[in-house]
C-alpha cells in the first residue's frame, strides 16, 4: 500500500515580505498548486491515503476559493483517502464550508478521543492536541500489536511536555506503543529518526517554501507499505527554492571581480528560485559594494532577487598605531573600546570617510 | 629671550623716544592716552611688522600709527636672546612693500643673516595674533582663546592642523548623514521617520488583524448558529409539509369520494333510460356484430351482383356467340383443337417448302459465277498446270532482272576504271612545274652566289623529276585500263546472251497463259498473271458448291407441295360453317390461322359469358337470405326516424356499449368508494389551516435567516478581505523594521563615531593640554581661598575657556565671578605662556589688565606678577597708582 505524508502546507499563507503583492498573490496559488502536484502525483502513482498532518491551512481568515479549489481537488480524487488532522494554525473557516459541501473522501480527527481509520492492514490514528488533552492522551493511545499502526500528530517533538504543552509532541511518551510510523506536522524542515525498536517517527517539512527561513529542499514523504514492512522516500516537486547565497569577497576585489565571483557561484541556481545573495567579507576601503548595480545584473535571472551588502572595509590598525594625528588618535581610541569588531569598523570607517570628507 | 631698549622714531604718539627695559618686572604708570598701547604696537611691529589691511583690532593699523607729518615711521629695538644680542631695524612706509627691515648683530653691529623679517614668528613660533593672544594683555582683558597656531604650537604638530581642522567639517559631515536618517521635518523628513510612519502603518494593520479575526471569528460562529437554526426549521418545515400533504390527501380524497357518489347516481338514471330502449331484449355484441356483418355481406353481395352483371357481353354479342357455340352444331373446343394442330402443320409444310429454295444471295452468287464461266468452264487440273507454269516464269523473270543488274554494274566498273589516277596526275605536274618556277626565280631575285646556284639547280632538278614521274603515272593508270575493260566487255556479252536465250522460253509460255485468262475477263491483262490465275482458281471453287447446293434443293420442293394440298383441304372442309359466319374464305386467302384464333377467343368469351350467368343468380339468392335474417333482428326494435340499416346498427351498438359501459362503470365506481371509504385517512389533530399557518410562521423565520446568513458570508468575505489586505500591509512591517534597524544602527555608528572622534581629539589634544592645565592650576592655588579651592576644581576646556567642577556637578567659566574669572583666565594664560615657550620665555606685555578686579583681587594679581616676573620679563603698563606694585622702577608719563 502507497500513503502520502505531508503536512504544513501553510496555504493562504502570508508570503517573503520583500515580495511585491503580486509575487505573493502568484505565490500563494503555487502553494494550492503544489498540493493538487502532490494529490495527482498519488493518484499516479497508486496512493490510497493522503496524511497530512497539520496546519495545512495558515490562519483563520481563509479565502472560499481556496477552501473550494481544495475540496475540488479532494473531490476530483476520489480513489484517494485524505486523512486531515488540525494543526495550531487551522481554524474553523475549513468547517463553515463543510457543513455544506463537504467531500466524502476527507476524515478528521477530534481532541476528544484517540480516532482511528482502517485501510486495508494499516490503521490511521491520530488526535488533536490541546490543553486538556496533553498530558493524558499518551496514556490513551492502545493500537492493536498485530496492526501496521500509523499514528498522526501535529507539535514540536520533545521528550518531555514543555511549558506550552500544546504544541509539544512527547516523543518519549510514545515509545513502545506499537506505532510503526508517527506522522508529525509543525517542523517545516524534513526530518526521519528512530522512534523505538518498532517504529520510525517524520516530519515531512512544508511542501513549498514560503521565505527565506525556510531555504533547501521541500516536498512530501511517500510511504511503500509491504507484509507489515515499511520504507519511506522523500520526494521533492517543489516549484520555486527560496535560496540564500553568501558570497565571501576580499579587498583587493573590485566590482568587476565581485560581480564575476557572482556569476560563478550563482551560476548553478534555477532561474525560477528566489535568490537572497549576501555579500560578506571585507573590502578596500576605497571601494563601496553597489548592490544596485548587482540587483540590475542579476535580478533578470531570477523569479525573485535581494541583495544583501554584509561586507566591512577593510581596515589596517596596524598603520594608526604610530599615527600622531586626529585620525589615528581616533582608530586607536576606538579599537580600545569594548564594542564588538563589527561595531568598531563601522565607527572606524565612517569616522575615517569623516575626517577625509567623504560623502557618507 | 628680553628687550633690552627700543628707540622710536616716528609711531604713533611717539616720536624720538627710547626705552630701556630691565629685566623681570617693568612697570610703567601712566594716563590713559600717553602711548602704552603705542608703546606695545610698536614692540610688536618691530617683530612682526604692521598689518596692510584692516587686521583684528578693528581699525587700520598701519593708517593709525604713520605719522601725519610724513616723518619716516619707525625704529629699532634691541633684545637679546640665546645669549645673543640683536637689533631690529624697521620703518614702515603706506604701502607693504615700502616697509624695510634690518637686523642687526648689536655686538659687532654688522647684519644678521639670522632671521628675517618674519621674525616674529621665527622667535616666538606662533603668528602675530596668536603673539596676542598669548603674551599680550590687552586692558580688561586676561582671557584669551586658543588658536590653531596655538594650538600646533602647543602640540609641537604643525604637520597635523589640517587634521584637526578638519574635525569640526568631519563633525558636520556626519551630523548631516545623521539628519538625513533622523529628521524629523514635516516637508522633508529623514528616512528613518518616513520608515517609521510606515511601519506605524503596518503595525497598524497588523494590529486590525487580531481585530478582524476576533470579528471573523464572531461571524463564523454566528453563521454556525444560523446554518444550525436554519437546519432546524427546514426539518420542522419538511414535518409541517409532510403533515399538510397529508391533510390535503385526505381533504382531496374526500371531495373525490363524494363526487363518484353524485356521479353513480348520475349513471344509474342513465342505465334506466338505456333500459327502457332495449325494452327487456338487450341485445349482445355478438349479435350486433353478426348483423354489422350480414348488412356489410347484403352490401357487398349488392355491389358484386352489379360488378357480374356489368360484366355480361352485350346483347347482340351474346346472339352471336350463342349462334357460333350453342345448340348441337356449335362449335366445340375440341373441334377447335384438332383444327389449330392441322393448322399448325400446313404452316410448318409451308415453311419448308420455303426453305427448299436457294437463298437469294446464293442465288444471286450463282448467277453472277455463271456469267464468269458462260466462255469456258475450266478444269481444276488445268488452272494448277497454269499456276505451275506462271510460278516457273516468274523465277525466270527474276534471273533476268539480276543478270540484267550485274550487265549494269560491270558497266559501271568499266567506266570508273577508265577515269581513275587522273588527280594524281594532276597535281604532281603541278608540283613538278611550281619547283622549276621557284627555281628559276631564285636565280633571277637571289643575289649570285654558291647558295642561289645551289637552290636553283636542285629547284629545277626537282622539278624536272616530278614531271617525268606525273608522266610514268598517267601511262601506268591507263595501260591497267585497257586490260580491265577487255575483261568487262566479255563478261557483258556471256550476260546478253544467257537473257536472250531465257525470254524466248518464257515468252511462248507467257501467251498460253495470257490466252487462257482472257476466256474470263479483260481486267486481267492489267493484273498479273500468276494473280489472275489464283482468282479464276478461287471462283471455280465457290462456282463448283453454289451448283451442288442448287442441285440438292430442287428434289427437296417437290415432296412438300404433295403433303401440304392434302392437309389444307382437310382443314378447309371443317371449317367451312364457321368462315361463313366469320366472312372468310380459306380457299382464298388462306387465313385458316386467323380464324382459328377468333374462334379460340370467342369461346373462351361464351364460356365465360356463361359462368357469369350461374354467378348472378347464386349472389341472388344470398342477397335475398341476408335480407330476411337482418329485417327479422331490426324488427325487434322501434325505430322512429328512416335511417339506414347500417347507421340503426350503429346506434344500436353506441347504445348497447353505453349500456355496458355505464355498466360497468357503475360497478367500478361503486367498489371505489367501498374501498375509498374504508381507506379515508382519519382526521388528524390539526386543521390543514392550522398546519398552513404554523408553516407560514416556519417561512417568516426561515427566510430572514437565510438572507441574513447569506449576508452574513458576505461580510465574512470581506471581513477575510480586510484581514487580507492587513496582511499585505502588515507584510512589509518586517522588512521595514530590518531597514529602520539598521538605519537606526547607522545613526548610532553616526552618534558613537561623533562621541569617539569629539573624544579622540580631546585625548588628542591633551597630550598638550595636561601642562597647560597643571600651570593653570599651580598659578591659580596662589590666589583662590582655601575653601573654595576644596570645593571647586577649575580646569581648562580645549578652547582655553574655563570649566569649574563642584561637588561632581561641572559649570561653565560664567559661575565665577568677574573678577575671579579675569584672575583664573590671567592663570590659563600664564600657563598656556609657560607650556608654549618652555626653552625661552620671551617678554609678557600687560596694558593695565586688571582694571575689572577690586583691590584685593589687584593685590593677589600684582604679587602673582611678582612671582612670574622672577624668571620672566613684564612690561606692566596702568594708568592708576593703585595697580603698581611697590618696589619696582617705574615708568611714567
Amino acid at each position: 500500500m502507497r500513503i502520502i505524508h505531508t503536512a504544513d502546507l501553510h496555504l493562504e499563507s502570508k508570503m517573503e515580505s520583500n515580495l511585491t503583492k503580486d509575487q505573493a498573490a502568484k505565490r500563494r496559488s503555487e502553494l494550492i498548486e503544489a498540493f493538487e502536484t502532490m494529490v495527482e502525483y498519488g493518484a499516479n502513482n497508486g496512493v490510497e491515503a493522503i496524511l497530512i498532518s497539520g496546519d495545512m491551512f495558515d490562519k483563520a481568515s481563509v479565502r472560499k476559493t481556496a477552501i473550494k479549489s481544495i475540496f475540488d481537488i479532494i473531490k476530483n480524487n476520489p480513489g484517494i483517502s485524505f486523512m486531515y488532522l488540525k494543526g495550531n494554525h487551522d481554524c474553523d473557516t475549513f468547517d463553515t464550508y463543510l457543513a455544506t459541501d463537504a467531500p466524502d473522501n476527507i476524515y478528521f480527527f477530534d481532541s476528544n478521543s484517540w480516532m482511528s481509520y482502517e485501510i486495508g492492514d494499516v490503521v490511521i490514528t491520530g488526535r488533536e492536541i490541546n490543553d486538556s488533552n496533553s498530558s493524558s492522551l499518551y496514556s490513551d493511545l492502545v493500537l492493536d500489536v498485530a496492526k501496521f499502526n500509523i499514528v498522526m500528530l501535529h507539535g514540536q517533538e520533545s521528550n518531555y511536555d514543555g511549558q506550552d504543552k500544546t504544541h509539544v509532541v512527547n516523543i518519549k511518551a510514545l515509545k513502545n506503543k506499537y506505532i510503526d510510523y508517527l506522522a508529525l506536522g509543525h517542523i517545516h524542515k524534513y526530518k526521519m529518526d528512530k522512534l523505538d525498536e518498532r517504529g520510525i517517527y517524520c516530519y515531512p517539512g512544508c511542501l513549498e517554501p514560503r521565505g527565506f527561513d525556510e531555504c533547501g529542499k521541500k516536498g512530501f514523504v511517500l510511504l511503500n507499505i509491504d507484509d507489515g514492512g515499511i520504507n519511506t522516500e522523500f520526494i521533492s516537486l517543489q516549484k520555486r527554492m527560496f535560496i540564500e547565497k553568501e558570497i565571501e569577497i576580499t579587498p583587493e576585489m573590485d566590482m568587476q571581480a565581485v560581480t564575476k565571483k557572482i556569476e560563478e557561484d550563482i551560476s548553478d541556481i534555477p532561474s525560477n528560485d528566489l535568490l537572497k545573495l549576501v555579500i560578506i567579507g571585507y573590502t578596500d576601503f576605497d571601494r563601496d559594494i553597489d548592490t544596485e548595480r548587482i540587483y540590475d545584473k542579476f535580478s533578470d535571472r531570477f523569479y525573485f532577487l535581494k541583495v544583501y551588502d554584509k561586507t566591512k572595509a577593510h581596515i589596517d590598525y596596524n598603520i594608526y598605531t604610530y599615527d600622531r594625528s586626529l585620525k589615528g588618535s581616533f582608530v586607536r581610541l576606538v579599537q580600545k573600546l569594548d564594542l564588538p569588531d563589527e561595531k568598531k569598523s563601522d565607527i572606524i570607517e565612517t569616522g575615517i570617510r569623516a575626517i577625509m570628507g567623504e560623502e557618507l | 629671550m628680553k628687550l633690552i631698549s627700543c628707540y622710536i622714531r616716528s609711531f604713533g604718539t611717539f616720536k624720538d623716544a627710547s626705552f630701556d627695559f630691565s629685566e623681570g618686572l617693568n612697570q610703567l604708570l601712566c594716563d590713559n592716552g600717553i602711548g602704552k598701547t603705542t608703546l606695545i604696537s610698536f614692540i610688536k611691529a618691530m617683530f612682526y611688522g604692521l598689518d596692510y589691511k584692516q587686521g583684528s583690532n578693528k581699525f587700520y593699523e598701519r593708517k593709525h600709527y604713520l605719522p601725519w607729518d610724513n616723518d619716516e615711521c619707525g625704529g629699532s629695538l634691541v633684545f637679546e636672546t640665546k645669549n645673543k644680542k640683536y637689533r631690529i631695524d624697521r620703518t614702515f612706509g603706506n604701502k607693504l612693500n615700502e616697509d624695510t627691515f634690518g637686523l642687526y648683530d648689536e655686538e659687532s653691529l654688522k647684519n644678521s643673516d639670522d632671521y628675517d623679517k618674519d621674525i616674529g614668528e621665527k622667535l616666538f613660533g606662533v603668528d602675530k595674533e596668536s603673539f596676542e593672544k598669548s603674551i599680550f594683555f590687552g586692558q580688561g582683558n586676561l582671557g584669551t582663546v586658543l588658536t590653531t597656531s596655538l594650538n600646533a604650537k602647543i602640540g609641537n604638530l604643525t604637520d597635523v592642523r589640517d587634521d584637526m581642522n578638519r574635525f569640526d567639517e568631519a563633525i558636520d559631515n556626519i551630523e548631516s548623514a545623521r539628519l538625513a536618517l533622523e529628521k524629523k521635518s514635516k516637508t522633508n523628513p529623514g528616512k528613518i521617520p518616513i520608515i517609521e510612519s510606515e511601519i506605524k502603518a503596518c503595525e497598524n494593520a497588523a494590529e486590525n488583524i487580531p481585530v478582524l479575526e476576533n470579528a471573523l471569528k464572531e461571524r463564523q460562529n454566528s453563521i454556525k448558529e444560523k446554518t444550525a437554526n436554519i437546519e432546524k426549521i427546514s426539518v420542522l418545515k419538511n414535518e409541517l409539509t409532510e403533515k399538510i400533504k397529508r391533510a390535503a390527501e385526505r381533504k382531496e380524497k374526500a371531495g373525490a369520494l363524494n363526487a363518484k357518489k353524485e356521479h353513480l347516481e348520475k349513471l344509474n338514471s342513465k342505465i334506466s333510460e338505456l333500459e327502457s330502449f332495449f325494452g327487456g331484449k338487450i341485445p349482445n355484441e355478438n349479435e350486433i356484430d353478426n348483423m354489422h356483418e350480414n348488412q356489410r355481406n347484403l352490401v357487398a353481395q349488392e355491389s358484386r351482383l352489379e360488378e357480374i352483371n356489368g360484366r355480361l357481353p352485350k346483347e347482340d354479342r351474346i346472339e352471336f356467340l350463342t349462334s357460333v357455340f350453342g345448340g348441337e352444331s356449335g362449335a366445340t373446343k375440341e373441334l377447335i383443337d384438332n383444327s389449330i394442330e392441322l393448322s399448325s402443320q400446313i404452316a410448318k409444310l409451308r415453311a419448308a417448302g420455303e426453305k427448299s429454295a436457294l437463298p437469294p444471295e446464293s442465288e444471286r452468287d450463282l448467277e453472277i459465277a455463271r456469267e464468269f464461266f458462260k466462255n469456258k468452264v475450266p478444269t481444276n487440273e488445268e488452272i494448277t498446270n497454269l499456276l505451275k507454269i506462271s510460278e516457273h516464269t516468274t523465277k525466270v523473270k527474276a534471273e533476268i532482272d539480276a543478270l540484267l543488274r550485274r550487265k549494269e554494274e560491270e558497266e559501271r566498273n568499266l567506266v570508273e576504271a577508265g577515269s581513275n589516277n587522273g588527280g594524281v596526275f594532276f597535281i604532281t605536274l603541278l608540283v613538278g612545274i611550281l619547283l622549276i618556277v621557284v627555281g628559276f626565280l631564285a636565280g633571277i631575285l637571289l643575289p649570285a652566289g654558291q647558295i642561289t646556284t645551289t637552290v636553283m639547280t636542285a629547284g629545277m632538278l626537282l622539278g624536272g623529276i616530278t614531271i617525268m614521274l606525273s608522266v610514268f603515272i598517267i601511262y601506268q593508270t591507263k595501260s591497267s585500263a585497257k586490260k580491265s575493260l577487255l575483261s568487262a566487255n566479255t563478261k557483258i556479252d556471256e550476260i546478253k546472251t544467257q537473257i536472250e536465250t531465257i525470254s524466248n522460253e518464257i515468252s511462248d509460255k507467257e501467251e498460253m497463259c495470257l490466252g487462257f485468262i482472257n476466256n474470263f475477263s479483260e481486267e486481267y491483262n492489267e493484273q498479273g498473271i500468276l494473280s489472275s490465275l489464283l482468282d479464276i482458281q478461287r471462283r471455280l471453287i465457290e462456282y463448283e458448291r453454289l451448283q451442288q447446293l442448287f442441285d440438292a434443293t430442287k428434289k427437296d420442293t417437290a415432296k412438300n407441295a404433295d403433303a401440304l394440298a392434302e392437309l389444307t383441304m382437310g382443314l378447309y372442309t371443317k371449317l367451312e360453317p364457321y368462315s361463313i359466319k366469320y366472312g372468310y374464305d380459306l380457299y382464298v386467302d388462306n387465313k385458316e390461322s386467323e380464324l382459328l384464333g377468333r374462334l379460340s377467343n370467342d369461346i373462351k368469351e361464351y364460356d365465360e359469358y356463361l359462368e357469369t350467368v350461374a354467378s348472378s343468380l347464386e349472389v341472388l339468392s344470398e342477397i335475398n337470405s341476408l335480407k330476411d335474417v337482418i329485417d327479422t333482428f331490426m324488427n325487434k326494435y322501434e325505430w322512429e326516424d328512416t335511417a339506414g340499416t347500417e347507421q340503426k346498427l350503429s346506434y344500436l351498438k353506441g347504445m348497447l356499449e353505453n349500456y355496458t359501459s355505464t355498466k360497468n362503470q357503475i360497478n367500478d365506481l361503486k367498489a371505489e368508494l367501498e374501498a375509498e371509504t374504508e381507506e379515508l385517512p382519519d382526521e388528524g389533530e390539526e386543521s390543514l389551516e392550522e398546519l398552513q399557518s404554523q408553516i407560514e410562521d416556519a417561512n417568516d423565520k426561515y427566510d430572514p435567516l437565510v438572507s441574513d446568513r447569506a449576508k452574513e458570508e458576505e461580510e465574512l468575505a470581506r471581513i477575510i478581505t480586510n484581514i487580507e489586505e492587513n496582511e499585505e500591509t502588515a507584510r512589509k512591517l518586517s522588512s521595514l523594521k530590518e531597514e529602520c534597524a539598521l538605519l537606526k544602527e547607522k545613526v548610532s555608528v553616526y552618534n558613537d563615531t561623533k562621541k569617539y572622534l569629539a573624544q579622540a581629539k580631546e585625548e588628542f589634544l591633551s597630550v598638550y593640554m595636561k601642562p597647560l592645565r597643571d600651570g593653570m592650576s599651580f598659578y591659580i592655588e596662589k590666589f583662590l581661598p582655601d575653601n573654595f579651592k576644596e570645593e571647586i576644581d577649575i580646569t581648562l576646556d580645549m578652547d582655553l575657556s574655563i570649566k569649574l567642577s563642584r561637588r561632581g556637578k561641572i559649570w561653565e567659566g560664567d559661575y565665577l565671578s568677574e573678577g575671579y574669572k579675569d584672575l583664573a583666565s590671567m592663570c590659563a594664560r600664564f600657563a598656556l605662556i609657560n607650556v608654549l615657550y618652555k626653552d625661552e620665555k620671551p617678554p609678557i606685555f600687560m596694558d593695565d589688565p586688571f582694571t575689572n578686579l577690586d583691590g584685593e583681587k589687584i593685590q593677589k594679581a600684582l604679587r602673582l606678577l611678582e612671582d612670574i616676573s622672577a624668571d620672566t620679563q613684564i612690561l606692566y603698563m596702568t594708568c592708576h597708582e593703585s595697580r603698581t606694585l611697590s618696589g619696582y622702577k617705574t615708568f611714567n608719563s
